[in-house]
């Protein structure tokens, strides 16, 4: 019935009149008891005008009781204190010996009756808001990380936090270990809550759906199931959000709290992933994110003039090498070395291949590269950086297969130094400033096929041999140094000197 | 613990130190001291192949105002002093030095910005200089914060956490990774500032907190004496210093018996450092020497002890003795009024030697293995504080989003990450919290900061806290 509907809706509009009249009818009385001055006519017409108000108020309230949308329980109490006002203030008006009594339960009733709807309306934990317990059984996690995420922060279960605590590990030796989190739990029940249960849940079922528990959730609404697990496009709940803002079906309604953007992406993921309410789920966050930074990036490469991709270093050679299973490295040798001041250190935990410096060492002689020889295939980088070396000693290196990363700066090498650098088939940067190669060293280094970078500032090369190089390795990048700044392009740097 | 079980414990550490084989002096040398063998590592670090292997932190303290520097906003500049929409204000809080106003009018920045670089990143007009580093940048724009004043958020920056209490970031690295070059510190720190009575530094930034005290940052001060009271009086040679160390330890050795206090053992390993530094401190930090060259690219304050530029000198030094962390910070970016004038001195202090730096370790081949990052704590609002006339405005604090730069070891050159909204209000895009940056910078180096821990008062710390997420879209 469209009328009695229409009446219906009414009644958060006419509660108000019985509201204002009887409680300034009550305002009389107690002017009147207290000033001494005569307004009982005034008082008669009010609680007159109250208590008709009052029924019509009742009676609009029990239509809209008839949709069915609310708590039968919260509706009862409201509807019999209303109706209990109403009764009150007739008989206030009628017994005009008790009339100040009778105001006063009145007035009574109509708080409560008051107080009751607005539990109905806006829930009942509007006024007095407590922390609501989460109506899901918490499983154990097996992440106890993530845990500690949970306990730390629980009012900030954001999918923010989500995806700090869900994540890829950049973890090399276990490449894919995807997280899992219980993404209902965390992320889909938290919006609930905050979005939905106001309008959708035990207190008010707009609708007649409720969001607060599972089996609502799958029940749906007066238009049936909300829900088709893996489908988002074909679940109502989801499509609500998309509609937009003014569409009649758009969820939450105009005027809500609305949903975010993120937060509608969290809702998409968990029904792609087939909406259970119990599993843990893997989350692809990340990978949604680098998929948006590919995209980012076309403009960028295609306005950008052609330039070479600088090697990026530990991947390619060194990172093939590092792959390949090595020995543990003899501790005998190790004390030996570490006593002349040799440091060593390991690429990782699992890994025997070494970086070797000698940045610590005071007294340098050439037995000591003969110690490091010693180590052999292990040795994948290593820093000679200004150590008074000398030509054979450089020679020697040559049996050490696995060298990626030479620092020779500031030695006093020639180009003698590097007739066998050929024999290191894996040397991808070279660093020879500050030493006294000439071109003829040059030509040497164009034999290393993996060469990536040399650095040359400080040499005796000239351009033509750093082109011949180039001729031979195409790829390789020669740093050489000398920077000075260009006259800086300023376009309004005034005032500063 | 019962009366037997610590009869038992000083036993055995009586045992061990009377049966090691060199005796006492031994051990206080050797075992005790910054160990720089990394393969014997307890730690078993770094988990993985790290791609840089030295830091220089370029800390802007105060905030810089990533409106005036990296982050372009037209939109401010169309709507200048129009309001902040509540909507994208929300709910955030401000602090009470902009929270009694009235209006939040928008400020545009007043400079331009341009393009720069292959990663076409967006500078502005007041770093002209950064305009020729551009190819190494790896601007993140995204960047957010929890806190809302300076100290609180220079301490979460560096320790992970605003009450402080907790290692520097320098000193869990100092603490993993031990130093390369064992007579200089891992952890070493630099002061500069631009005006007289800025946002104070504390030593609390560079503490170690509870992890052994030879991890915490040393102070390098500007001037004859770079540390003090390093220089041996008159009269005392080497060789009674050294006998004076030695006997020194044997007595910190008998109080380490009778007491059981292992902090001792980083006193003696202090002693040891700081009597090589001696000769290695003077030795690195000497810029007598350095070409004029040098001084042209840093910039003429590059001669002037304590100054931004001299520090940034003195930072590539370090690092070409590989020292594992160089920690700077550079006072003077807390510009809540006059911030065009203010912002245009001092980003011209730090212009050209931050860009020198990356130049300098670039040729000497430093860059291929060191990680440089440039930031403040937090960023600066779109709406002025105090009264907005054309050429003149302020910023207040805002930790919802800011921008830094890094450049050098396993980072994308050329890059920027992150973006944020018209009014570089809110993030809208590839957020980055410091813990996710702690976490990210903690893999370069090679380092799973998820288990980087140190166990004390019955819980393991780490320096992301319980959160952090590498961000593997900078990574090169």
């Amino acid at each position: 019935m469209f009328l009695t509907d229409f009446f219906g809706r009414l009644h958060p509009l006419l509660v108000h009149l019985p509201i204002g009249i009887l409680l300034f009818a009550f305002a009389l009385i107690l002017f009147q008891r207290f000033q001494k001055v005569e307004v009982e006519v005034a008082i008669s017409f009010a609680l007159l005008l109250g208590s008709i108000s009052a029924v019509f108020a009742s009676a609009a309230g029990w239509f809209l009781a008839q949709s069915g949308e609310y708590d039968a329980d919260l509706v009862f109490q409201h509807q019999w204190m209303g109706i209990g006002t109403a009764i009150f203030s007739f008989a206030a008006y009628f017994f005009k010996r008790i009339r100040d009594i009778l105001t006063t339960i009145t007035v009574c009733a109509l708080m409560v009756t008051g107080h009751f709807g607005g539990n109905l309306t806006h829930g009942e934990d509007y006024l007095f808001p407590k922390k609501k317990s989460v109506p899901f059984q918490i499983m154990p996690t097996t992440d106890s990380v993530q845990q500690e995420v949970l306990k730390a922060s629980p009012a900030k279960l954001t999918t923010a936090n989500l995806k700090s605590s869900v994540q890829i590990q950049p973890n090399t030796e276990k490449a894919q270990r995807v997280k899992t989190s219980f993404i209902f739990r965390d992320a889909v029940l938290p919006i609930l809550e905050k979005k939905c249960f106001s309008c959708h849940s035990a207190t008010k079922k707009k609708g007649g759906l409720r969001l607060d528990t599972e089996e609502f959730i799958l029940l749906g609404g007066k238009n049936g199931a909300i829900l088709t697990a893996g489908n988002p496009e074909n679940s109502s709940i989801y499509l609500s959000m998309l509609l937009p803002e003014d569409d009649d079906n758009h969820m939450p309604p105009k005027g809500k709290p609305q949903l975010t953007p993120q937060e509608i992406a969290v809702f998409h993921q968990w029904i792609k992933q087939g909406a259970s309410f119990r599993e843990e789920m893997k989350i692809f966050l990340d990978q949604q994110e680098e998929k948006k930074e590919v995209i980012e990036n076309k403009p960028i490469i295609v306005s950008a003039p052609k330039v070479a991709v600088s090697p990026s270093f530990v991947q390619d050679v060194e990172g093939n090498i590092l792959k390949n299973k090595m020995e543990a490295v003899p501790p005998s040798l190790l004390n030996q070395l570490k006593q002349q001041n040799i440091m060593v250190s390991n690429f990782g935990t699992n890994s025997n291949y070494l970086m070797v410096n000698f940045v610590n060492v005071r007294d340098y002689r050439s037995s000591l590269i003969d110690d490091v020889l010693k180590l052999g295939d292990k040795v994948v980088r290593l820093r000679l950086s200004q150590q008074p070396v000398s030509d054979s000693d450089i020679k020697k290196l040559s049996a050490l297969k696995n060298i990626t990363r030479l620092n020779l700066e500031k030695t006093a090498i020639t180009d003698l130094a590097l007739n066998d650098i050929k024999n290191l088939p894996n040397l991808e940067q070279i660093n020879l400033y500050g030493t006294n190669i000439t071109d003829n060293g040059l030509m040497e280094l164009a034999n290393c096929a993996q060469l990536k970078v040399v650095f040359l500032w400080q040499t005796k090369t000239s351009a033509k041999g750093i082109e011949q190089l180039k001729r031979s390795l195409p790829n390789v990048q020669v740093e050489l140094g000398g920077v000075q700044f260009a006259k800086p392009d300023t376009i309004k740097t005034k005032n500063l000197d | 613990m019962n009366i037997f079980e610590e009869y038992n414990h000083k036993m055995n550490r009586r045992n061990f130190l009377s049966g090691s084989v060199l005796g006492l002096g031994a051990t206080a040398l050797s075992g005790l001291m910054n160990d720089n063998n990394l393969i014997s590592n307890d730690l078993q670090l770094p988990h993985f192949a790290p791609k840089a292997k030295r830091i220089i932190y370029l800390f802007q303290s105060g905030a810089p105002s990533q409106l005036d520097l990296f982050d372009y906003k037209p939109k401010l500049k169309e709507m200048f002093g129009q309001e902040l929409p509540a909507s994208i204000r929300g709910e955030q809080r401000v602090t009470g030095m902009t929270a009694h106003q009235k209006s939040f009018p928008l400020a545009g920045s007043k400079f331009n910005f341009a393009q720069y670089g292959k990663g076409r990143i967006w500078l502005s007009e007041i770093l002209p200089y950064h305009q020729q580093i551009a190819d190494e940048m790896c601007v993140i724009k995204s960047m957010h914060t929890e806190a809302i004043n300076h100290d609180p958020a220079v301490t979460f920056l560096q320790t992970g956490s605003q009450q402080g209490a907790r290692p520097s970031f320098g000193s869990w690295v100092s603490y993993g990774l031990g130093s390369e070059n064992k007579n200089l510190p891992a952890f070493c720190v630099l002061l500069s500032r631009s005006n007289n009575g800025d946002q104070p530094l504390y030593a609390k930034l560079w503490n170690n907190a509870f992890l052994p005290s030879e991890h915490q940052g040393v102070l390098f001060r500007s001037g004859d004496d770079p540390i003090l009271y390093l220089k041996d009086p008159k009269g005392i040679d080497k060789f009674s210093r050294r006998d004076m160390l030695d006997a020194l330890a044997k007595l910190h050795k008998l109080e380490i018996e009778q007491t059981l206090d292992d902090d001792l053992n980083g006193k003696i390993a202090q002693y040891e450092m700081a009597y090589r530094m001696q000769t290695s401190v003077p030795e690195t930090l000497d810029v007598s020497k350095e070409p004029d060259w040098v001084f042209d690219l840093y910039g003429k304050d590059a001669r002037k002890p304590g100054s931004y530029a001299a520090n940034c000198l003195l930072a590539r030094k370090l690092i070409e003795n590989d020292v594992r962390f160089v920690q700077l910070y550079h006072q003077g970016w807390d510009q809540h009024g006059n911030l065009p004038s203010e912002i245009s001195k001092l980003a011209k202090d730090v212009d050209q030697p931050s860009a020198a730096l990356i130049l300098d370790l670039k040729q000497r081949g430093l860059l291929e293995d060191t990680l440089v990052v440039w930031g403040g704590e937090f960023g600066r609002g779109c709406y002025s504080q105090g009264k907005l006339t054309v050429d003149n405005y302020g910023r207040d604090h805002h930790p919802r989003c800011y921008s830094i730069w890094m450049a050098g070891a396993g980072v994308k050159k050329g890059y920027t990450y992150g973006e944020t909204d018209d009014f570089g209000y809110n993030i809208i895009n590839n957020p980055v919290h410091i813990h996710d940056y702690q976490a990210t910078v903690m893999h370069l180096m090679g380092i799973d900061h998820e288990r980087f821990t140190f166990k004390t008062q019955g819980r393991r710390y780490r320096l992301t806290d319980v959160a952090g997420k590498v961000v593997k879209s900078v990574l090169a």
